[in-house]
């Protein structure tokens, strides 16, 4: 089976220094984690979760320690011995430390010791409780996934590029620029996968990889989240599956609230009206979700719309929207300058905000820039209304505490991505937040992630626009064995096999 | 002879060591940051201050310049800051690509370009030289880019001759190689018939040809051994600066076929902002550019003495 890897390179297979997705969609299929949302979901209720790994797990009810049971006989490729709770303990600690070079430990910073109880049950103390540390820690990518000691230590260096892991496929070869072949693992404990070999080509250019999907040179490509595009590949194979997973992306743009006249509540809300929040759907048309708040529905503690009161959703009203910013003292409007990156789905989100709000007197005068400059400049403050187009967690804490807390404002040692300076300068959900976090009655727990929302529908430190799928389309031959549905755009390839033909 | 050698050589090695400087400084003056690029949007402060600190970019300028020149003395070109990889490793992979991509296409362009340009001269004027002209100016203009995704389309997609992805097992794998390099060379080639043109046109006007012509010499003769050998100095002047211009210019050709190559690897640096690669890059280039214009100085100091006196 043939996939395009979107990437030029491998950055790193060891799962500690991953830096793309595409690191990641190679070693989603070489390494496990733990434990697992139901495949090809982003469903994290820990109700919900499958094991991996582990085969059981208890959690005392103020969620501060963690206990897994692994299952007995996980083979290690390679021959590298079983799994055991030293390559769980040793997996984990390696990336606390700041001079391995990991890029993950930010997600696993709540750990105060990992404990080998016996050679299958390993138990996380945390420092605090953390009702989500399942889903910052321990499901599947991000520095989440199970790596042998004993490969790691024999390795050195070399692991990055020749990992070892207890995955469906097992590596066997890596060429610079071109591209890694896998093979089927054996000995794999959930069986032996369909799939004889998996090879991952590297192909940054999304022309070439549409040529060569279109000529059946490739099984699976992720594709340009655009309407023309999909068209155009799903017209030329007409028996190829698309896959749209949502949420995606989220799309939104930060108002920073320290630049004048952003810093006036009235003014956030005029844009808020003044965006027509409807047009991404017509101009997007399956390539697009609904965000009607920060944090879209799907996602775990997502404020239902209905809880959301009327003057609180923004609906579109340039009238109203005028009225606030004369009330703000700018009946005539302002005029603002603002950094945007090139990349189209950054661009063309702007150029629709820039157009709709400049119907309510607003001007936008936009600086485009290459995206590495632009997300250099916005990390360091230099941005106004900042768009982002990114994934995260499916979780409302994440969401909130990567975008919103005071303690992720940009410009600060601990900064995240929060770049309207919410809770820093103005307005605050830190309390709300944190409790909810630690908060063990999930009732409660809903009502102060709610609280949170409404408070940031009040205070407009954002606007919503939309979320934006992945897009990959497969070939109508090849069956994945499951349905994905949400992800960051990588697909399990475990169960896939070709029918037909 | 030998002072003109020294003199140009040291001009040579002091233009290569002028563009390492100029590079240096240039990436690190540019805005965007190669840790930020590399870990994504995702990576909180500290994290990136962490692989600042391990990658060494948190020195000053000047210790990091003055680490550059001592590796280079080593002939270290680093690693990739994006994945530790070898620099010079990488360029000696991509670099066959690239040299044998640039070859093809010459010789390609050559067979397509020559024939014709003398075609067009010696029918001066003629339907054959009008169409001639108005094809290969046309052609000329016509974006890389897009003449690839056009041969892509048609050779490997429609006609299904050639694959659509990869550079193969080698660079010498001619089922990769003939389809981008058809390409690129029906591009030199419009720019060489226009060349050849003008070049044999101008010999041909010359006294010594009218004189040849004159003394009854038969037409065979005068074209090849007067006005094509002469027409030849201009001409292979151009082709070795095509040749120069093509090592850094297959980026778009590279890209559109998938194909391994130093373009490719450079705006892939360039992109996520990995200085070391992008230096590796620069002074494989540069000092092969340079090597390139000292033998045809050398050459030419040979050929012509006036040279020699400046």
């Amino acid at each position: 089976m043939d996939i395009r890897l979107g990437a030029r390179d491998v950055g790193s297979l060891d799962p500690a220094k991953t830096k793309t997705g595409s690191d990641e969609y190679v070693a989603l299929q070489i390494f496990n984690s733990l434990i697992a949302p139901p495949r090809g979901t982003m469903d994290i209720r820990l109700d919900q979760l499958q094991p991996q790994l582990a085969e059981s797990w208890e959690i005392s009810d103020d969620k501060k320690t963690w206990t897994f049971r692994l299952r007995p006989g996980v083979k290690w490729h390679k021959g590298y011995g079983e799994v055991s709770a030293d390559d769980v303990k040793f997996s984990f600690e390696r990336q606390l430390d700041p001079d391995q070079g990991g890029v993950h430990g930010g997600n696993l910073k709540d750990i105060e010791s990992i404990e080998v109880i016996d050679p299958l049950t390993v138990r996380f103390n945390l420092k605090q409780g953390n009702a989500f540390f399942h889903a910052q820690a321990l499901t599947p990518g991000f520095g989440r996934f199970i790596v042998p000691k004993a490969a790691v230590e024999a390795l050195g260096n070399d692991f990055n590029t020749g990992p070892v892991g207890s995955g469906p496929f097992e590596l066997v070869e890596y060429q610079p620029q071109e591209g890694i072949t896998l093979k089927a693992h054996e000995d794999y404990f959930l069986g032996r996968p369909p799939m004889d070999e998996i090879r991952f080509h590297y192909i940054p250019d999304i022309n070439a990889a549409t040529i060569a999907f279109i000529g059946g040179e490739l099984d699976l490509t992720s594709g340009q989240r655009t309407t023309e595009w999909v068209d155009q590949v799903t017209k030329a194979v007409p028996d190829a599956q698309l896959i749209a997973i949502q949420p995606g992306s989220l799309q939104f743009l930060h108002l920073n609230m320290k630049v004048p006249p952003l810093d006036d509540v009235r003014v956030r809300q005029a844009l808020a009206h003044g965006i027509d929040r409807s047009a991404w759907g017509k101009v997007f048309g399956e390539v697009h979700g609904p965000l009607e708040t920060i944090v879209p529905q799907s996602f775990y503690g997502a404020i239902p719309l209905e809880e959301v009161p009327r003057e609180l959703r923004y609906d579109y009203s340039p009238e109203r929207a005028k009225e606030l910013l004369a009330q703000a003292g700018y009946p005539d409007g302002f005029e603002i300058d603002a950094i945007i990156s090139e990349r189209d789905d950054y661009l063309t989100n702007m150029l629709m905000a820039q157009d709709m709000l400049r119907k309510i007197g607003v001007t936008i005068n936009l600086e485009v820039q290459d995206h590495a400059t632009y997300h250099a400049n916005i990390r360091e403050d230099k941005g106004t209304i900042v768009e982002l187009s990114t994934g995260i967690a499916p979780t409302a804490p994440a969401v909130i505490n990567e975008f919103l807390h005071s303690a992720g404002a940009v410009g600060q040692p601990s900064s995240l991505r929060n770049f309207s300076h919410y809770g820093n300068i103005g307005g605050s959900v830190d309390e709300l937040i944190e409790a909810a976090v630690v908060e063990t009655d999930t009732e409660k727990q809903l009502k102060l992630l709610h609280d949170a929302q409404l408070q940031i529908q009040r205070d407009v430190p954002v606007l919503p626009m939309q979320t934006s799928p992945l897009i990959a389309v497969v070939q109508g031959d090849i069956d994945l064995g499951y349905e994905p549905k949400g992800g960051f755009g990588q697909h399990e390839l475990a169960t896939a096999r070709r029918v037909g033909n | 002879m030998l002072g003109f050698v020294l003199k140009r050589t040291g001009d040579a090695i002091l233009t290569a060591f002028l563009v390492f400087t100029f590079v240096f400084f240039a990436m690190r003056l540019l805005p965007g940051d190669p840790v930020v690029a590399m870990l994504g949007d995702r990576a909180g402060a500290e994290t990136i201050a962490n692989v600042r600190r391990s990658l060494g970019l948190d020195q000053p300028l000047l210790v990091q310049y003055g680490h550059f020149l001592r590796d280079l003395l080593h002939f270290d070109l680093g690693t990739s800051l994006i994945n530790g990889a070898s620099v010079g490793e990488m360029m000696a992979r991509n670099l066959p690509y690239t040299i044998m991509l640039t070859l093809a296409s010459t010789v390609v362009g050559i067979v397509i370009g020559l024939p014709l340009g003398v075609l067009s001269a010696m029918r001066a004027g003629k339907m054959t030289d009008h169409t001639t002209r108005v094809v290969s100016l046309f052609g000329s203009a016509l974006p890389d880019f897009y003449v690839g995704v056009l041969f892509l389309l048609f050779f490997g997609l429609t006609l299904r001759w050639f694959p659509l992805l990869g550079g193969g097992s080698s660079p010498f794998d001619l089922y990769h190689l003939a389809m981008p390099a058809m390409a690129l060379g029906m591009l030199k080639g419009f720019g060489f018939v226009r060349l050849t043109r003008t070049a044999v046109l101008d010999v041909a006007g010359r006294d010594f040809v009218r004189t040849a012509r004159a003394l009854g010499l038969p037409r065979r003769d005068v074209v090849w051994r007067h006005i094509l050998r002469n027409a030849m100095i201009p001409i292979s002047t151009h082709l070795s600066l095509s040749i120069v211009a093509t090592l850094g210019g297959t980026i778009a050709l590279e890209l559109v076929f998938n194909r391994p190559g130093v373009g490719q690897l450079l705006v892939g640096a360039v992109t996520s902002r990995d200085y070391t690669l992008i230096q590796g890059g620069i002074v494989i280039l540069s000092i092969l550019v340079v090597f390139v214009n000292l033998i045809t100085d050398l050459l030419y100091a040979v050929i012509d003495p006036r040279v020699r006196a400046g």
